[in-house]
């Protein structure tokens, strides 16, 4: 779900200018379960679970936010704290491109709301 | 949203008359670029998931009935499916992508085809290997078929690696999310 988001053309043009995505299958990857488990190191929460690195692999935020582990960002608060993650993280994201990341999120997380 | 274990999502299909283990002669099999839309977007997504592609010729004959009722009962072969495979069903109006796959749709449904993610067919799978005595084979029967074409698992450490030298090379974040297919 989140990889349908990511691949919307408004957000992967933006996030490609900070960030590089990367998926880890923890079943059907080899040594991915302990790429996540050295990650995770022992906290709390399920999959998915979001981390951005900087390239020399320190952790800059997480995807637990107050609430919570936002897995696949769908609920308001979810969809806030992802897009605190973009802002926390940002280098050459504009506050503009930001919006629109964060426009494109409410469109495709709406539907999947809990009525 | 996080989820918990739903093994029983997995959309299924399947179909009729010969499994070849090994390539099927690629009679009239069209470059990816020409197949329509909704298999090229599939061809891709199996390709990003590192996921073989599977076609599903699905008719309105009691065998596609049975089969499709198999695929969506049968606990194994959902998780295969859901693991290995990025499934499409095809429209059985679908002249053109049938030729192109080698599939006589007046004869062969239902029919599967498991295809690399350019389109090249694996194994063809149609009616009269897939109906037996009028029974409709096994799940785990199609899950020994399927077994031998998945894709050859990634190593995550190797891609981990390889995006985050990308990232610093680039001067950027890298943004990961893990996740499993249920």
């Amino acid at each position: 779900m989140l990889e349908e988001f990511l691949a919307r053309p408004k957000v992967q043009e933006r996030m490609a200018k900070d960030f590089v995505d990367l998926v880890i299958d923890t079943d059907r990857m080899t040594h991915g379960q302990e790429i996540y488990d050295k990650l995770k190191a022992g906290r709390k929460g399920g999959l998915p679970w979001l981390i951005v690195l900087d390239g020399d692999g320190k952790e800059l935020i997480t995807g637990v936010g107050p609430g919570g582990n936002i897995g696949a960002p769908v609920q308001p608060e979810e969809c806030a704290w992802f897009v605190e993650m973009l802002n926390k993280t940002k280098v050459r994201l504009t506050d503009a491109d930001v919006a629109v990341i964060a426009q494109e999120l409410e469109i495709h997380a709406k539907p999947k709301r809990r009525k | 949203m996080t989820r918990s274990i739903a093994l029983g999502s997995a959309v299924l299909l399947l179909a009729t008359t010969a499994w070849a283990q090994q390539p099927v002669p690629a009679v009239g099999h069209k470059p990816k670029a020409e197949l329509p839309e909704h298999v090229t977007q599939a061809l891709d997504a199996a390709h990003h998931k590192n996921k073989r592609t599977l076609l599903a010729f699905l008719g309105e004959d009691e065998a596609s009935t049975k089969l499709g009722a198999l695929l969506k009962k049968d606990r194994k072969l959902a998780h295969e499916l859901l693991y290995e495979f990025v499934v499409v069903t095809m429209p059985v109006t679908d002249a053109v992508s049938a030729r192109a796959f080698s599939i006589d749709l007046g004869r062969d449904l239902p029919a599967l085809v498991v295809t690399d993610d350019e389109a090249k067919p694996l194994a063809t799978l149609r009616n009269g290997d897939l109906v037996v005595d009028d029974a409709v084979i096994a799940g785990a029967a199609l899950v020994e078929k399927f077994t031998p074409l998945h894709c050859k698992p990634l190593d995550g450490q190797k891609v981990f690696d390889a995006a985050l030298a990308t990232a610093k090379k680039d001067g950027k974040r890298l943004f990961v999310h893990f996740d499993a297919p249920w």
